[in-house]
């Protein structure tokens, strides 16, 4: 544990040494206060969704959830899975499920279905497809199911904020038909080109409350 | 007159094929059927009157008044002598079909439960909500009995044994857990089943529970175990509705389409000893809340929002 007062000379160190650069003209003194309050905050867990009635045990550990020539938008999900104080979780599952192009979830095996274990980092990445759409709940979306050790399950979902079904605007959309609760879990997607195809690449960190 | 007329209308009108299946096409959207005594069909309808018609001959008997909420889980008790459903603020609702009174006003769920069920003797009820818990009340005096914690918030079915003493539910976490209702302890989680359950019935004898889901697979359990002792497969969608007959000799699921709950699926009757098919017939749409008459004749179900579905079962 450091004092306050030890930190604050560390910081203006670090201030003074380029360490740490303020974004835009600040005096040292609001550097530090910003810090602080920063500091307090923690890291604000990831918000709940609802797990949906096409959830499948013992999907298997791939990165790969598409197989060659599917249909869909080509798309990489990655993200790192830490906890409300920043730490990287250790021992976490991440199961992920999703519609197909056509809207349907693979019932009788696992396609685009995955349980990962994230690396050292505490990093997870998969290579899909956009999911479709479905009538009962027409925004695309994944399903995250994460469990570790010492830390509560979380139950969420990702959507996108290029969903037609956000009409462009998701910060004033997101709430249409009650489906979306959290306008954080609607990610922003950026859009790449890699030998050839366009891809988009959407990143979802996941923040675990300690049990 | 045209009061009368308005009622007749309302009433719905009875359309028998060949086969001897009949179709009541209601004008309102209907959210539960029931078998009550008397040999009396029961309707809830969305115009607020639960309707009663001879189930034989299909004459309308009678209507009492109920309160339909947007969104609401409704069900009757086995017998039809009670009708459940929630409303907003996490209220459940019972109704006393007989004289048509309001009984009950279940507050305590912090989030409208999706999920109700009533014991076959009407004396406990049993709901679920997101707000992690499952609730059991008991109905002569409307008491809370038991608070049950609930995994992950997401109970889908559950079922009463017929003698009362143990609660199913099935959960979106495609684990079954068995509750002991008088102690509100959990007996057993199921943990066998790799995707969810949407439906499920107890044999009359409270012997077997027969469970249904996204695989369109029934599993028949062992209760004194709670061990799996057949499945029954052949059902073309995913399951959404299934009875056991009073008899225990036969089991009818109906399906439904992941993609649009509008395309036309089966509804099937299987002979629970051998798991063949004795009857299968085409439904236009989602089959919801199947039930068999006492004397096993009949087999009722919501197929569509605005349809009650008769079939003869024998
Ligand atoms: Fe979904």
């Amino acid at each position: 544990m450091f004092s306050a007062l030890t930190r604050r000379a560390a910081l203006e160190r670090a201030i003074v040494k380029g360490g740490l650069v303020a974004g835009t003209a600040m005096s040292a003194g609001r550097l530090f206060a910003l810090w602080q309050k920063g500091e307090a905050a923690g890291v604000k867990a990831t918000p709940r969704d609802v797990l949906g009635p096409f959830y499948k045990k013992e999907a298997p550990d791939v990165k790969q959830l598409h197989k060659p020539g599917d249909p869909g938008f080509p798309l990489k999900v990655s993200g790192r899975v830490v906890n409300t104080r920043g730490e990287i979780v250790r021992g976490a599952r991440v199961d992920i499920w999703h519609a197909d192009h056509a809207g349907l979830y693979d019932i009788q095996g696992y396609r685009y279905r995955s349980k990962l274990t994230p690396g050292v980092e505490g990093l997870y990445e998969v290579d899909t497809i956009m999911p479709g759409h479905y009538s009962d709940r027409p925004a695309q979306h994944i399903h995250y199911l994460i469990s570790a050790p010492g830390h509560k399950t979380l139950v969420t979902q990702v959507y996108f904020a290029t969903d037609p079904f956000f009409d462009g605007d998701p910060d004033k959309n997101y709430t249409k038909r009650g489906i979306v609760k959290e306008r954080e879990l609607v990610r922003p997607v950026r859009l790449y080109e890699a030998p050839g195809t366009p891809r988009a690449a959407v990143s979802f960190d996941i923040v675990l409350e300690r049990a | 007159m045209r009061l009368l007329c308005l009622a007749g209308l309302a009433a719905g009108a009875w359309a028998q094929t060949a086969a001897g299946d009949r179709t009541i096409a209601t004008e309102v959207t209907i959210s539960a059927v029931g078998f009550a005594p008397d040999g009396l069909l029961a309707a809830a309808g969305s115009d607020r009157q639960v309707r009663f018609w001879d189930a034989a001959s299909g004459a309308f008997k009678r209507s009492v008044p109920w309160t339909k909420e947007d969104g609401s889980a409704v069900t009757f008790s086995p017998d039809a002598t009670l009708l459940a459903a929630t409303g907003p603020g996490g209220i459940v609702k019972v109704w006393e079909l007989r004289h048509g009174e309001m009984k009950h006003r279940l507050p305590g769920h912090a989030i409208t439960p999706n999920s109700i069920a009533v014991t076959r003797d009407g004396k406990q009820l049993a709901s679920a909500s997101r707000d992690q818990s499952i609730r059991i009340w008991d109905l002569p005096t409307g008491a809370a009995r038991h608070t049950l914690h609930d995994a992950l918030g997401e109970t889908g079915r559950m079922a009463f044994s017929p003698d009362g003493s143990t609660l199913v539910v099935a959960s979106n976490d495609t684990n079954l857990r068995v509750w002991n209702t008088a102690t509100g302890r959990l007996i057993r989680t199921i943990e066998d089943l790799k995707l969810t359950t949407f439906a499920m019935d107890f044999s009359r004898d409270g012997q077997w529970l027969a469970t249904a889901g996204a695989d369109r697979t029934v599993y028949l359990w062992e209760t004194r175990t709670w061990r799996l002792a057949r499945k029954i497969t052949g059902q073309p969608e995913m399951i959404s509705s299934l009875a056991i007959s009073a008899d225990g000799s036969k089991v009818a699921t109906g399906g439904f389409s992941e993609l649009t709950s509008r395309q036309p699926v089966k509804l099937i009757i299987w002979d629970a000893a051998s798991g063949k098919p004795l009857r299968t017939v085409d439904a236009p749409h989602r089959v919801g809340g199947l039930t068999f008459s006492p004397d096993g004749a009949l087999l009722a179900a919501v197929a569509g929002e605005k349809a009650i579905h008769v079939w003869r079962a024998k």
